[in-house]
């Protein structure tokens, strides 16, 4: 079964951070920070079936949301940044490197 | 142990000796106005960039004098000593622009600059930090542009801290270049904001700041700790061939590096290598390894090379010491990482793996200078606006994050720092001390000034517990040694004179206060030479001062003292105290009285004759609890203006202009109470050196012995003269396990 690995990266300052995967919430947490020296906050890994799924991250209580659909053929990893109220999804088929 | 290694150049004590011209000075100096040009050039580049100071001047005597304890100044003719008005002048490298000096309300005692204009990487920028007794601290920075050869002309667009008594707004700069270190010179005015001022600052060192590092590495960890750069045949044509080392880099950014040799191998966790490292476990090891380590902020920094993070091959490095009052200690790379997988079909991925480690190592040192990464700069607090610049070709930017990819990004690498960090590095204020905020107090104390070691500030007891009574009057000791290995010259008065120190008291659960005296001391700046090994001792009647008692509730205490001495600040321990609750309701009545202004003042002055209801209280301390500790401190303040001709000022007199010999009374001297209450004081040697304190048990009663010698009583005489041997000895027996303690390698 593939592994979808969700990165949430820069922007995150105390928030509560919702992932859903097919309207199914797959991730769920408060507090959520970046730490900058290294630019990156918290990671949910989900196993999926093979295929495309809708990914989509909610910030409940800043009403912000972005929605993307990954295929598990070419998509692996997905980096998640805030910046300037918007919340920005990026599909990789490498991991995020961090330092 | 430490075994520090200086920079790889060679760097000896003296500051300019040795310095490498080519890791700080530019190949080709871009800075020349062409009346440069066409004066000869000396074989080396007279540069002028680096630290300058300003500080006051100390005289030096011409013999060095063995240090003999001078007890606290105590006025004999005055009840209580005028406060002085504003001090003398600080007397630097220059002559002071007096006038102006004196519109303003605060006068400096130190000064920093960080003169930019030339040398590697220059900023056009200069940078000053003005130090007033801890107390304050004011920073600025001024952009330059050139009008001379020798001088430079700027706008102040960045102040920090106390700028009340900075009104400035605009820098004129003038240089004196000289190939000798103690001959370079900087004379600023300062300009705008309704005043001027002129000030003139003496070479200190080619660097802004010294740093210092230690690079330790996990068994099976192989550290990268220097690479050649072009060994990779991915570079800019434009760089050059050597063997770069962080300690360049970081001279390069401005720095007087020192690598600390004290290299450890730490183990891995026994057969199982596979372990990972959390944040945790590496602020542990920091702790046992690193062996600069310190709960305290410092320009020192430990490198760790280990093998991998909890988080996996993912994470190249980190600097981990982020949490806690002070962080960014601690920085770590991983060498079981993405760092050392070369991209497939990378013609040299041996070169790549070396250059990749190494410029991680380089990224998480800056992390600890406190630099975000460059997309990063307009987020969170910047110092100052700054604009992300996700294409700087920086150690703080991910290669892999600009256009094209690393490929790109080490085409057009140089290997340094971008210009507004460089900025930040060399010019932004080091963190400071936030005086008059009491919170900080409760968390983790004053933050430790750089560069201590040398003097070394102990405040003590001469007790085996810090316990008092209540209403005992607390009377600590200050000691300042030497802990080098060659003489220093410190100012005479630099303990006896309390207005020139920070004083925290602070009991738990309440904030913390400064301690001032009474009275302020004007002396003539006198140096007095401290032999290796040899201190200077002082009391401070730390109970009650300006504005009222500190020390008059049953609790614990928390003492502190931070004074300056040569240019170096330095920090006593912080003395835990224990204020015992009142026995009676007879002591509770009593230190109603105790507790006032007029008795804290009469106390502090060893006695008056005016503040009647002070003095009165002290009678009755006396009279009520004759066996207490705290009538030993009221017979001494009692018995003083008895013993000599007191003499206290007729107002009335002095006002109607009559010749001063009509305008002091003069009191009689009591012979026979006076000695009753000082028998009494002093009569029980050990009791009343606890109380008192060595250093004033030793004055009292080496001033009883010398006046009952004059009294004709010599027997009497003999017998407080070996008191005060006894109480010699009772002192050296206290102090000897703590010097054998701090004894130097
Ligand atoms: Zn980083």
């Amino acid at each position: 079964m593939p592994v979808l690995t969700v990165d949430l990266q820069e922007g995150f300052a105390d928030d509560h951070v919702t992932v859903l995967v097919d309207d199914r919430a797959v991730f769920d947490r408060r507090g959520v920070r970046t730490r900058y020296e290294i630019g990156f906050a918290a990671r949910a890994e989900i196993e999926l079936d093979r295929g495309a799924h809708k990914v989509c991250i909610l910030l409940p209580d800043k009403g912000e949301v972005a929605e993307t659909t990954v295929d598990t053929q070419s998509v692996s990893h997905v980096g998640v940044e805030r910046a300037e109220g918007q919340v920005i999804m990026r599909p990789s088929a490498e991991p995020f490197r961090y330092m | 142990m430490t075994d520090i290694k200086h920079g790889e150049n060679g760097y000896g004590d003296e500051a300019d000796a040795g310095f490498d011209e080519t890791a700080y000075y530019p190949e080709t100096a871009t800075q020349l106005t062409p009346a440069d040009r066409l004066t000869p050039r000396l074989p080396l580049p007279l540069f002028a960039s680096g630290l300058y100071q300003w500080s006051q001047r100390l005289l030096v005597p011409d013999l060095p004098v063995r240090p003999i304890p001078t007890p606290l100044p105590i006025h004999p003719d005055l009840p209580i000593p005028p406060r002085p008005g504003p001090g003398p002048s600080p007397t630097g490298l220059e002559t002071e622009a007096a006038t102006d000096e004196a519109l303003l309300p605060i006068l400096f005692n130190r000064e920093e600059l960080r003169l930019d204009v030339d040398g590697r990487y220059p900023q056009m920028t200069a940078s000053g930090t003005l130090f007033r007794r801890f107390t304050m601290r004011t920073h600025w920075i001024a952009s330059l542009t050139r009008t001379g050869s020798n001088s430079y002309t700027g706008a102040i667009w960045f102040k920090d801290g106390d700028t009340a008594g900075f009104p400035f707004t605009n820098v004129n700069i003038t240089v004196i270049r000289s190939l000798f270190p103690n001959q370079r010179r900087v004379t600023i005015q300062f300009a705008g904001g309704g005043a001027t001022r002129t000030r003139t600052y003496g070479f200190v060192s080619s660097y802004f700041h010294k740093v210092e590092f230690e690079f330790d590495h996990q068994v099976g960890a192989t550290p990268v700790l220097d690479i050649n750069t072009t060994a990779h045949p991915n570079r800019p044509a434009s760089l050059g061939a050597e063997t770069l080392t962080a300690t360049k880099v970081f001279q390069r950014a401005g720095f007087d590096v020192r690598v600390n040799g004290a290299v450890s191998a730490i183990p891995s966790d026994g057969a199982d290598t596979n372990t990972t490292w959390s944040d945790a476990e590496m602020h542990d090891a920091m702790q046992v390894y690193w062996s600069r380590f310190a709960d305290r902020s410092q320009w020192a920094m430990w490198v760790l090379t280990a093998r991998q993070h909890d988080m996996g091959s993912g994470l190249g490095g980190i600097m981990f010491d982020s949490i806690g009052p002070n962080h960014r200690q601690g920085t770590a790379l991983f060498t079981d990482s993405f760092i050392n997988v070369a991209p497939g079909g990378d013609p040299a991925p041996d070169a790549w793996k070396r250059r990749m480690q190494f410029w991680t190592m380089i990224h998480e040192m800056g992390h600890a200078f406190n630099l975000a990464h460059s997309w990063q700069k307009n987020l969170g607090t910047p110092w100052i606006p700054l604009a992300a610049d996700g294409e700087a070709r920086s150690f703080m930017n991910y290669p892999v994050r600009v256009a094209g990819g690393q490929q790109a990004f080490f085409a057009d690498f140089q290997f340094r720092f971008s210009n507004p960090e460089m900025l930040f590095m060399r010019h932004a204020p080091s963190r400071f001390v936030e005086m008059g905020n009491a919170d900080w107090f409760d968390h983790h104390g004053f933050e430790q000034p750089d560069g201590a070691g040398e003097l070394e500030l102990e405040l003590r007891i001469d007790r085996d517990k810090p316990h008092y009574d209540f209403m005992e009057p607390v009377v600590v000791e200050l000691r300042i040694t030497n802990r080098a290995t060659e003489p220093r010259i410190v100012p005479e008065s630099l303990l006896a004179d309390a207005q020139e120190m920070l004083v925290i008291t602070k009991r738990d659960g309440q904030a913390a206060r400064q301690w001032r005296p009474f009275a302020h001391h004007c002396r003539e700046p006198r140096g007095r030479v401290l032999q290796p090994g040899d201190s200077l001792t002082e009391s401070l009647f730390v109970a009650v001062g300006e504005g009222g008692w500190h020390i008059d509730e049953p609790g614990n205490y928390t003492l502190q003292v931070a004074l300056e001495a040569n240019g170096q600040e330095l920090m006593s321990n912080p003395l835990r105290i224990r204020v015992a609750p009142p026995r009676s309701f007879e002591e509770q009545h009593l230190a109603q009285d105790v507790f006032t202004e007029d008795a804290g003042r009469v106390m502090a002055f060893d006695g008056s004759m005016v503040l009647e209801s002070g003095i009165d209280a002290w009678r009755r301390v006396m009279e009520q609890l004759p066996k207490s500790r705290a009538a030993i401190h009221a017979a001494i303040t009692l018995a003083t203006p008895r013993s000599r001709r007191f003499r206290t000022l007729d107002w009335k007199a002095a006002r109607a202009g009559q010749e001063e010999a009509k305008c002091f009374r003069f009191a009689k001297v009591d012979h026979d109470g006076a000695r009753k209450l000082l028998d009494k004081a002093l009569g029980d040697t050990r009791l009343a050196v606890e109380t008192l304190g060595g250093v004033d048990f030793l004055y009292y009663a080496g001033h009883y012995s010398d006046w009952l010698e004059k009294e004709g009583d010599k027997a009497d005489a003999r017998k407080m003269g070996d008191a005060c041997k006894k109480a010699a000895d009772l002192r050296a027996a206290r102090d000897k396990p703590g010097r054998e303690r701090r004894q130097v390698a």
